[in-house]
């Protein structure tokens, strides 16, 4: 397909450092049953919260990414502990499929828009998108809409606050932060005081291609994290509660505790994963550029072979290189098999999307087969106990 | 009673962490004023680093503008004066918390208290 391998290998490499903490951060929720982390930009929100106010208080290089990240944690704790609360009064299915038939819909249509000889394209278009919401019962998943929602709320609330808050009430003197009016975060914000502050502190280069160590260093420490976490009392009630919740309660785990805790693990490592990404970029989008950033890391952890309930390190990190490796391979193959690059970007995302709504129908249809098979076993065991009695 | 110390501790880690971080981290504009002052004129073209780093020039009746991180820094200046003996000044100076520095050649080659005046670091 004429795809340079230096260049594919070299921009994956630099992606999967940028991304990996990201998608780890999805594990602990999942491993504690709480399903994939749809609220994966509170912890985004969070990071970006620290990177603003390190910004505003002037620190750069190293000292201002660490600075971000020892401000981020509060603010993640803060939102994981009521993102968890929420989370416990909803409990039995978070994840939204709806939304991610929506968007494989999307993208599946735009491949046929670009194939297919439509007359009328705005109909099938709308007939395409009501077709897959007939497949898929919404009925079945409205507790899933309420994690949308109160994303949704948070986001609505995070952008309240940047935009009004920050300057008329949190004071924010930097003119690289403040927008001219006196109120207001502006829209993107030139970091270059940290840009490649975790890359360049330690790194090695090999034929042309830098290695950031420093970067990997620190993927590798919360790699070690997430699995002594695993090994540690907290991490097998988490696995218990995460294979049944209610065997889980009556041998005395506090499932609402322990699933708290796991939520405000996975949502500090999500503002973790978005400070490392914005030193990598060095440009920050304040607004809502981080909205999708939740569906991209499920969609990642799903590729790499993770389920709602199982996922492991390996899971995350063949997600990301096949995430990315789908990212550099799909516009090409577009163009070489089909003649547009545009139809191999939307095969991706209908992939991607398309991917988490197979996972998630699958977890939903084996848990329905779950259930009717205990309920069987249920009235076979009442069946046998009243011929006995008789 | 022992998580309680545990506490203590990781808040006093935190705190003193934080301050490091502030103060070593934050980063300060300089503007080296290269301007006529009384009894001095200002060089063709003054050249100036800081903490031994990039050489940056600044003409006359110019300003030139630089970045410092952390606290305490060195400024070596070099220009040729009228009799064209190249004139070497090292000065070491503190930027403060919060501060952004201004510093006036002139001033710092009659050796005037306020060859450095510290402004607000937003302002």
């Amino acid at each position: 397909m004429g795809i340079n391998l230096k260049t594919a290998f070299n921009d994956t490499f630099i992606r999967v450092g940028m991304n990996i903490v990201l998608v780890l951060s999805l594990i602990p929720m999942i491993q504690s049953g709480t399903g994939l982390n749809f609220g994966m930009p509170l912890g985004v929100e969070a990071g970006l919260l620290g990177a603003v106010i390190s910004i505003e208080l002037g620190l750069t290089g190293f000292q201002g990414f660490l600075g971000a990240i020892l401000i981020a944690v509060p603010f993640s704790i803060i939102f994981g502990y009521l993102y968890g609360q929420i989370l416990n009064k909803v409990k039995g299915g978070e994840m939204m499929i709806a939304t991610y038939v929506g968007f494989s819909s999307v993208a599946f249509m735009c491949i046929m828009w670009i194939i297919l000889p439509f007359k009328r394209p705005d109909m099938i278009w709308a007939y395409g998108g009501e077709a897959l919401r007939t497949t898929i019962s919404i009925e079945s998943y409205w507790d899933k809409i309420l994690g949308k929602i109160l994303g949704l709320f948070i986001n609505g609330v995070y952008q309240l606050i940047v935009l009004y808050g920050m300057g008329n009430i949190i004071s924010i003197n930097n003119p690289q932060l403040i927008l001219s009016r006196g109120s207001g975060v502006r829209n993107a914000i030139d970091l270059k005081g940290v840009r490649k502050a975790l890359d360049n502190l330690w790194a090695l280069k090999i034929v042309e291609q830098t290695i950031p160590l420093a970067t990997f260093a620190v993927i590798l420490l919360l790699c070690i994290f997430i699995i002594w976490i695993k090994k540690t009392k907290l991490g097998q009630d988490m696995r218990a509660i995460g294979q049944d919740m209610e065997i889980a309660k009556s041998s005395g785990i506090m499932v609402d505790r322990t699933r708290i805790i796991a939520i405000v693990i996975s949502t500090v490592l999500a503002s973790f994963g978005q400070i490392i990404f914005l030193q990598n970029i060095g440009t920050m989008n304040t607004y809502n550029s981080h909205e999708q950033i939740g569906m991209f890391s499920i969609a990642a952890l799903l590729i790499g072979g993770a389920s709602v309930s199982k996922a492991s390190i390996s899971n995350a990190v063949t997600g990301v290189i096949l995430f990315h490796l789908m990212f550099i391979i799909s516009p090409r193959a577009g163009k070489e098999l089909i003649g547009s690059a545009q139809i191999g970007e939307y095969f991706r995302v209908f992939i991607s999307y398309g991917i988490i709504t197979l996972v998630l129908v699958t977890h939903q249809w084996r848990r329905d087969k779950e259930k009717k098979l205990e309920r069987e076993r249920a009235f076979q065991l009442y069946m046998s106990k009243g011929s006995e009695q008789q | 009673m022992k998580k309680i110390y545990s506490w203590i501790i990781i808040f006093v880690v935190v705190v003193a962490g934080s301050y490091c971080l502030y103060t070593s981290g934050q980063q300060h504009q300089v503007m080296i004023e290269n301007t006529a002052l009384e009894g001095f004129k200002p060089p063709k073209s003054v050249s100036y680093s800081f903490n031994n780093g990039k050489e940056m020039k600044v003409g006359s009746g110019k300003k030139g503008r630089a970045f410092v991180k952390g606290t305490s820094h060195q400024l070596k200046v070099a220009f040729k004066n009228d009799e064209g003996k190249i004139v070497e000044i090292t000065k070491d100076f503190k930027a403060g918390i919060n501060k952004n520095i201004v510093i006036s050649i002139g001033n710092m080659v009659q050796n005037n208290e306020n060859w450095i005046i510290e402004t607000e670091l937003y302002k």
